[in-house]
């Protein structure tokens, strides 16, 4: 039997009985023993003949006629930053390393209604705090294109299990580009939605005005059918929304943005951009130039409120209820302390310390508001834009996939590969990165395509189009 | 430009995360901490005259749940990912922690 | 300089106050797992009210539960507060093992009440309002909906030493609002007074039960001094924050310690109002006094900022009106009411208002008796004899509200009708109040309409169905009374006998009367009764007692 490679096609062979979802599931976990030594995208896998079970069940009951939904059997693999009931959820993190979660996110529970079968949790930089996969309590990630090189992160595990052909989509998440930096860095389709258009219930919080779970897949057609499974208003999450329909125009207005394809935008990657908006014409679409004069300042602006929100979120693990605990502890204050300084990693560290002090009294005006007001300019920034495009094409990464090690001795060059992936995620607006063209080394360039808060569906429309 | 960062004020900051830095580990957490909030300066030069902080793209449209109870949590399951037995372990139904003396808590 | 207390010629107090009230929602504020400060909840084994938004497990958010805000906003009406177009939660972050996410969610800037104030009465010298002497304002800085944490306890169950603490977190996510006074106080009795006036209010609006040992409320009163010495200068000593007291007795004891304290404080150390002196005590019940707390020497840098998982909140006139609407009238209009126009002593009045579904109850006899022909002013006195007396009897001895005994407002309300028709005397009034309410309690009867203790709905039942409920009522308790036989059959010829023999029996009091002592003719009505029970009211055989002693 013969498994195709996207999520459509095993839904018309499902369909059509010319498939099973045991001969899917099979071909994930053979794929997987060949690769994952390499590879290392999971923290956990559910064993191969637990998982076959499920599958087996499904096909039995397909056969039987029940009416089960389209996507029942199709494999998906979950970021190990969300929770799913029974499983372990460590969020790449030494202080998680043992905590299994009692509760399903509530993209898992729409996932399991689907019918989908979850195989395993994908590694991560600890809390999100990374873009390579490097900061990982339990190791890294490599890139499928080349081993030595990094997936990109922080959702590095579900990109390079969805690029390694280990699963045909994988639930990611992106504060400032997690979903779709590792994306771009592995040739496959990422997708952040709107933020608030699915539910953060049960995502381990990093910063909680950005946080944003988001498929990834290997056509746009697949990312937004997981999108559609996942989307929703929930009555656990205040910041979730429902968005209406909408529709790409037949003649989008496409404007690049010439802040984003400057340096430290490299050359490669630069020319990639140019080459999709020629593409771009030749389906109908109109080409302008414009500029997010507030770009520059999105970086230092991303990275002040992240880290306070983080220091924030993080205060929970304070060894008491679950997580690490550190041993023999003459006080409260010092248990606190040591189950903290043991278990947290140095770049969590680092993020914690930023965010305390940059919310701290007499400093929090300065840093914290101060990037709060630019945040706002930033926004409207985005709506000026929107107002003459309906889309922006721009890279996401300013360059592909770096060596493993290459920058993780220097955190600030580290937080400025997030320079053209964070701006969309102050704005809360959806973007969507689609494979476009390998560099000089056969690694994987992306290109994204932004658009207004809500316009996730048009965004879409119009990826799918550029995508063929 | 921000004042430099001393020693004291990553002591300070680690002492109000609950953090405890090596004393190898303070210089160059104070070095990297320096670089990005140098960094981070350039939002000084902004005008934010009459800007108001955005703090939630979706701030102002707030959904509020109605006063209907759900399921709680079973005690077992607090017990059982609650840290694991060693000097400072559960004490079923609670949560065991070493002597607290001061009385600064509470809401 | 040094100092002493001969240096000091007066003192004067400033008070200020900060009130916690658990709001009795059924869930929790921020999650939907039961909330203990609801009345339904009983006595509840440790950590069963938990689920992952209170244990703030990895994933878990919080959800604002419009209840609250509403108690809230209930709460901000009554105290007169402007009700805020745009409120937001904040973090306030610390570490402590009671708080599990280590920030507790609470208002910073915008909380959703402010800037009211409030009439306090003067107080006679019983501690009742006093309605001739002018009020108070009392300033109300904010009202602010946060969260509680949970409780840390340092012996286990049943008073057992342990060398280690434990943590319980039943409470932790029962939303608390805090209200804060200008510091308008100047005396100990004033800040009780408002205390317990406010208890009143929250349990009117039904916000809370107001139950002191539950911990349903929690003072903690900001108190310093102005003293003013010989040579014409003034000194503010530091303003001392006393901890979580939770019963009346406690602040009056701490504000009075403080008074007493501070001065001599002063004296000794010198030390004055200014930024950065403020301390916090707690106090110790057993020794009436309060004490220095331990601190966390970070715990002033709470580095709030707005919690983004919580959306910040537009309250519209539309909704402002309708909990607006929602607001009854309150205790202290209705005490004034009360003495105003039903001529009420203030101790009967304020015993009245004391709780709510008593005076929910008193009011249903009044509108049933008034239903019933009876004057309204006449009603109110004869309910509140009722209430006061038979109802409060009882309810004394069994240890429930008045309004819980069993009797139904609507056959109070017969009950009084039949006194006004002198179809009852007193005697035969109680006896009849007692067999209602045993009868009731034991047929399950408490429960039915009209017996008060539920709170009137905004949409009023149509008034032919009160009617029709106020005359099977009276249908039943006319019944009960002629069956026991406690109805006045009215026997003039019995009545007249019955005089005849007590004039001769009782010369010398009959001399009294004709020789003008009028009311010495209240014994013969008495040994008139006894003579012909149930034979004719005692209005009548005074009138025909008096007819014929007096020319």
């Amino acid at each position: 039997m013969q498994v195709p490679t996207t999520v459509r096609e095993m839904i018309a062979g499902l369909a059509a009985r010319t498939l099973t979802s045991e001969a899917i599931l099979a071909n994930c976990y053979d794929t997987i023993a060949q690769r994952e030594n390499v590879v290392k995208a999971f923290l956990s896998l559910v064993p191969r003949e637990q998982a076959l079970a499920q599958a087996r069940e499904i096909d039995r009951r397909r056969a039987a006629g029940e009416k089960l939904p389209p996507t029942a059997g199709i494999p998906i693999a979950i970021k190990d930053n969300i929770a799913v009931a029974n499983m372990r959820a460590t969020a790449g993190s030494k202080m998680l390393a043992d905590y299994v979660s009692p509760f399903h996110a509530t993209a898992v529970e729409k996932l399991l209604t689907a019918g989908l079968i979850v195989i395993g949790k994908t590694n991560t930089d600890e809390y999100g705090f990374g873009s390579s996969t490097e900061n990982s309590a339990f190791g890294h990630t490599t890139n499928p294109h080349d081993p030595t090189r990094v997936p990109g992160g922080t959702s590095g595990g579900s990109a390079a299990a969805v690029a390694a052909g280990f699963v045909p989509w994988a639930l990611g998440s992106d504060t400032g580009g997690s979903v779709r930096q590792p994306a771009s860095l592995c040739g496959v389709v990422g997708l952040r939605p709107t933020y608030g258009r699915v539910s953060r219930y049960g995502l381990i919080a990093y910063a909680s005005s950005m946080d944003t779970i988001g498929p990834i897949a290997t056509t746009v057609e697949d990312a937004a059918m997981l999108l559609n499974i996942i989307e929703g208003r929930d009555d656990n999450d205040m910041t979730s929304r429902d968005f209406a329909q909408t529709q790409s125009p037949a003649q989008p207005r496409i404007a690049i943005v010439s802040e984003y394809l400057a340096p430290p935008c490299n050359v490669e990657v630069a020319a990639a951009v140019r080459s999709a908006a020629d593409t771009a014409r030749t389906v109908g679409a109109s080409l302008t130039e414009t500029s997010l004069a507030t770009t520059q300042h999105a970086l230092a602006t991303y990275y002040i409120i992240a880290c306070v929100e983080a220091a924030s979120n993080l205060g929970r693990y304070d060894g008491v209820r679950y997580g690490h605990r550190a041993k023999d502890a003459t006080s409260i204050d010092d248990m606190i302390t040591r189950s903290r300084s043991e278990a947290f990693g140095s770049e969590a560290k680092r993020r914690i310390m930023l965010g305390t002090y940059a919310a701290s009294a007499g400093y929090s005006d300065q840093y914290y508001r101060k990037a709060c007001e630019v945040r706002r300019l930033i926004k409207q920034d985005f709506d000026r834009a929107f107002e003459h495009a309906d889309f922006l094409l721009t890279p996401v990464s300013p360059s592909t996939a770096w060596k493993i090690g290459e920058k993780s001795t220097d955190p600030l060059a580290m937080y400025l590969a997030d320079v053209l992936s964070v701006p969309a995620s102050l704005a809360g607006v959806p973007a969507i990165v689609i494979p476009w063209g390998k560099d000089a080394n056969g690694l994987p360039i992306g290109v994204q395509l932004t658009a207004q808060s809500g316009n996730d569906d048009a965004l879409i429309a119009f990826a799918r189009k550029l995508a063929q | 430009m921000p004042r430099e960062l001393s020693t004291a004020d990553i002591r300070k900051v680690a002492s109000l995360a609950r953090l405890a830095l090596r004393d190898d580990e303070i210089e160059p957490m104070r070095a990297s901490l320096g670089a990005v909030l140098t960094y981070m300066e350039r939002l000084q030069s902004v005008d934010t005259t009459d800007v108001e902080p955005l703090y939630n793209v979706n701030d102002g449209a707030a959904n509020l749940r109605g006063d209907e109870p759900g399921p709680a949590l079973a005690t077992q399951t607090l017990m059982s990912i609650a840290p694991a037995p060693h000097e400072a372990s559960t004490h079923p139904p609670f949560i065991r922690v070493p002597k607290v003396l001061d009385e600064s808590g509470g809401a | 300089m040094s100092r002493s207390f001969d240096m000091i010629a007066s003192v004067r107090l400033i008070v200020g106050l900060e009130i916690h009230v658990e709001l009795a929602t059924r869930t929790k504020v921020f999650s939907r797992v039961t909330n203990p400060a609801h009345a339904s909840v009983g006595d509840i084994a440790p950590n069963t009210l938990i689920d992952p938004v209170v244990l703030a497990l990895p994933g878990a958010l919080p959800v604002l539960n419009k209840e609250a805000v509403e108690m809230s906003m209930m709460v901000g009406f009554a105290l007169n507060c402007t009700i805020a177009d745009l409120t937001k939660w904040d973090r306030k972050s610390y570490f402590y093992p009671d708080l599990p996410k280590a920030y507790q969610i609470s208002q910073y800037d915008l909380p959703v009440c402010f800037d009211g104030s409030v009439d306090l009465p003067a107080v006679d010298d019983k501690g009742f309002p006093d309605l001739t002497k002018p009020s108070k304002q009392i300033g109300i800085i904010r009202a602010h909906l946060e969260e509680d944490a949970g409780k840390l306890l340092h012996e286990a169950p049943g008073g057992f030493a342990i060398d280690y603490s434990i943590a319980d977190y039943n409470r932790a996510g029962t939303p608390l609002l805090e209200i804060v006074t200008q510091p308008d106080f100047d005396n100990a009795d004033d800040v009780v007074l408002f205390a317990k006036l406010l208890r009143n209010v929250c349990r009117f609006l039904g916000v809370s039960e107001g139950v002191m040992q539950k911990g349903h409320m929690r003072f903690e009163p900001n108190i310093n001094c102005v003293l003013t010495l010989r040579d014409g200068h003034t000194v503010k000593t530091p303003i001392v924050e006393v901890k979580n007291l939770n019963s009346f007795k406690s602040v009056k004891g701490a504000i009075e310690f403080e008074l007493r304290e501070q001065p001599g404080r002063w004296v000794a150390d010198g030390r004055e109002f200014g930024p950065g002196t403020k301390v916090t005590r707690g106090w110790d019940d057993h020794a009436n006094r309060t004490y220095v707390q331990r601190e966390k020497e970070d715990a002033q840098d709470y580095r709030y900022f707005p919690d983004p998982d919580i959306l910040t909140l537009r309250i519209d006139e539309a909704w402002k009106n309708r909990v607006r609407t929602a607001v009854p009238e309150l205790p202290m209009q209705r005490f004034e009411r009360y003495v105003r126009d039903a001529s009420l002593g203030v101790k009967e009045a304020f015993a009245l208002v004391e709780e709510r579904d008593v005076c929910y109850f008193y009011e249903a006899i009044i509108d049933g008796m008034v239903m019933q022909g009876i004057e309204r002013p006449r009603a109110s006195k004869v309910a509140a004899n009722l209430v006061l007396q038979q109802a409060f009897k009882r309810a004394n001895e069994q240890n429930l509200l008045a309004s819980e005994i069993g009797i139904t407002a609507h056959e109070a309300a017969a009950i009084g009708i039949l006194r006004e028709q002198g179809k009852l005397g007193n005697q035969a009034v109680d006896e009849l109040f007692d067999l209602l309410c045993t009868a009731n309690l034991v047929q399950g009867r408490a429960t039915d309409p009209g017996s008060a203790g539920s709170v009137p709905s905004s949409s009023q039942p149509p008034t032919t169905q009160i009617k029709d409920q106020l005359h099977t009522a009276f249908a039943r308790v006319e019944q009960f009374a002629r069956e026991w036989g406690l109805l006045i059959v009215r026997d003039d010829a019995a009545i007249n006998t019955a005089i005849e023999q007590t004039i001769a029996a009782n010369p010398k009091v009959a001399e009294d009367v004709r020789a003008g002592k009028v009311q010495a003719v209240g014994r013969l009505v008495g040994e008139v009764m006894k003579l012909a029970p149930g034979k004719g009211d005692a209005k009548t055989v005074r009138e025909e007692l008096l007819k014929r002693l007096t020319p």
